[in-house]
């Protein structure tokens, strides 16, 4: 069993070190008791080597939002830490929050209203190049592969991050849904985004329920109004479309 | 009372001279799998994956043999194991079949809260028997011995004994093996001011089943262990020098970042090699 005093001591030195020192100065007198006054000097280069750490993976994780958040980064990065304190073993998850975070900071949103949804997309790159292959273990249906995301953005993030990267002007987005597709491609690894016509949408949500095709035709043509003339030409689309899902491994 | 680790360790085989598996090094490890003979990873980076990550490891296994060293595990931590890092672990282990496991005698694992750094422990004997509990508890889990690796440290916390010392009694209560990174010996040596050969000397250098030789970052008032840099020459020598106490079963030069032509890492791992079969042979 590990004793009191190994704990307390584990505990002020991890606080130390991951948590701005303004929030240390309040437990400064609590520190002093624990620790030698020589290693709270030198906890500072651990200090430096982990922020520095968290500051590069933040960095690349979320490039855009970094772009924007430039100025203020280094507060945003201490909050964020202070507020999530990283809770895997597994680097990169020191960075899956950050979304959350900054939806939370009213300044920033209130510059760039999109600045939340820009880091969903930019963490999901990240999360969908990472995710633990999908075995579908003998079900029947056709399903969304969940290694991808349907997203429905209320801003055109793809495009932002075209502007972003060219140095153009952000002053003039403004709000337009876009639905979006975040995949792995099987081919080579790498992740996309296919931007998605309502419909398609609708039907991916239906698959994603794990709805049968029969169901699927019905609800559809139900909720699009299909009439008997054009009922064969949408049921051609909706098979062309499904075969293409199933070739991107999108639908497994 | 005989050590069981000790009779464990014969029976394992030699691995050589290996490399971190690393993105920017894959393609040129297969390209030059000759002259490397095994991987290290730290499970960490392969535990819930999938896709080319997940793809590159199965590949690299079909060539080499794989050596999971652990960054996470927070062996002197006093929350209990992660169980789903263990669990995870467990998993990538039926995978890569490892012939034994390490990590660094440090915590970073405090209230559910990962450091991701390496940070050192007081070294008094109640931690080190706490060290130690822990370490056999590892070894219950995944039943392949286990191996502590004396980390580089830049502060000394309240402590009644010396680092070789507090090594000492972990390694002897939880009858385990080292992993001896000797750049770490040398970057002690010079931030604590201790005599690097003594160190050696001092340890249970028999049960040095591998070893970490790197390069590091020379700050003036401080060096730092990056494992971004070369090696350099008096590194080199003490490596030699740790080489006419023990045979290690394998040996890897660690490179993290700042990577160079990968013809100036092939020439340190045949340097190292050189060195090894120097020493052979002078033996």
């Amino acid at each position: 069993m590990a004793d009191r005093k190994l704990k307390e001591t584990l505990q002020t030195v991890k606080d130390l070190i991951l948590f701005d020192s303004s929030w240390n100065k309040r437990h400064k007198l609590k520190s002093a008791k624990v620790l030698p006054a020589k290693a709270i000097k030198r906890l500072e280069v651990y200090r430096d080597l982990v922020k520095g750490s968290f500051n590069e993976l933040l960095k690349k994780i979320y490039p855009n939002v970094y772009k924007l958040a430039k100025k203020e980064w280094k507060t945003l990065l201490s909050k964020y830490i202070e507020m999530f304190p990283p809770y895997s073993p597994m680097l990169g998850k020191v960075g899956e929050k950050f979304p959350i975070f900054l939806s939370k900071q009213k300044k920033l949103v209130k510059k760039y209203p999109f600045i939340t949804e820009l880091a969903i997309y930019e963490w999901l790159e990240l999360e969908i190049y990472e995710k633990e292959d999908y075995s579908k273990n003998g079900k029947k249906n056709l399903i969304l592969n969940p290694i991808h995301k349907l997203c429905k953005f209320k801003y055109p993030i793809p495009g932002i991050i075209g502007n972003i990267e060219n140095n153009l002007n952000l002053k003039n987005i403004s709000a337009k849904p876009i639905n979006l597709l975040i995949y792995r491609d099987p081919s080579n690894f790498k992740v996309r985004f296919m931007e998605l016509s309502c419909s398609t949408l609708d039907y991916l949500e239906l698959v994603k329920n794990n709805i049968s095709d029969k169901k699927i035709i019905d609800e559809l043509t139900n909720q699009y109004k299909v009439d008997k003339a054009k009922y064969k030409d949408f049921i051609n689309e909706l098979m062309k479309l499904k075969q293409t899902l199933i070739e991107k491994r999108i639908l497994v | 009372m005989a050590s069981t680790f000790l009779k464990k360790l014969k029976a394992i085989p030699n691995f050589g001279v290996g490399l971190g598996l690393r993105r920017e090094l894959y393609n040129s490890i297969l390209k030059h799998r000759k002259e490397i003979d095994w991987l290290e990873i730290a499970p960490e980076n392969y535990i819930c994956r999938g896709g080319e990550i997940l793809a590159r490891l199965k590949n690299a296994k079909k060539t080499f043999p794989i050596i999971p060293h652990g960054l996470n595990f927070s062996i002197g931590g006093t929350d209990p194991f992660d169980i789903s890092l263990i669990k995870s672990t467990k998993k990538l282990f039926e995978l890569i079949n490892p012939p034994w496991f390490s990590d660094h005698l440090c915590f970073n694992y405090v209230d559910k809260a990962y450091i991701h750094d390496l940070i050192p422990l007081p070294f008094n004997k109640n931690t080190a028997k706490h060290v130690a509990s822990r370490i056999k508890r590892l070894e219950d889990v995944f039943q392949i011995p286990f191996l502590i690796e004396n980390p580089s440290y830049y502060m000394v916390l309240d402590s009644e004994m010396n680092e070789a010392d507090f090594i000492v009694e972990i390694i002897e209560r939880a009858d385990c093996g080292l992993l001896l990174d000797i750049n770490n010996v040398y970057v002690n040596s010079k931030n604590h001011k201790y005599n690097p050969i003594k160190f050696l000397d001092s340890l249970p250098i028999e049960r040095t089943v591998q070893v970490h030789i790197a390069g590091h970052l020379n700050k003036g008032k401080i060096i730092i262990d990056t494992h971004g840099e070369s090696i350099i020459k008096e590194v080199y020598e003490l490596f030699k020098q740790l080489l006419k106490r023990c045979s290690p079963k394998a040996i890897l030069l660690e490179r993290d970042f700042n990577f160079p032509e990968f013809s100036e890492l092939l020439k340190e791992i045949n340097k190292i090699k050189t060195i090894v079969n120097s020493t052979k042979k002078a033996a």
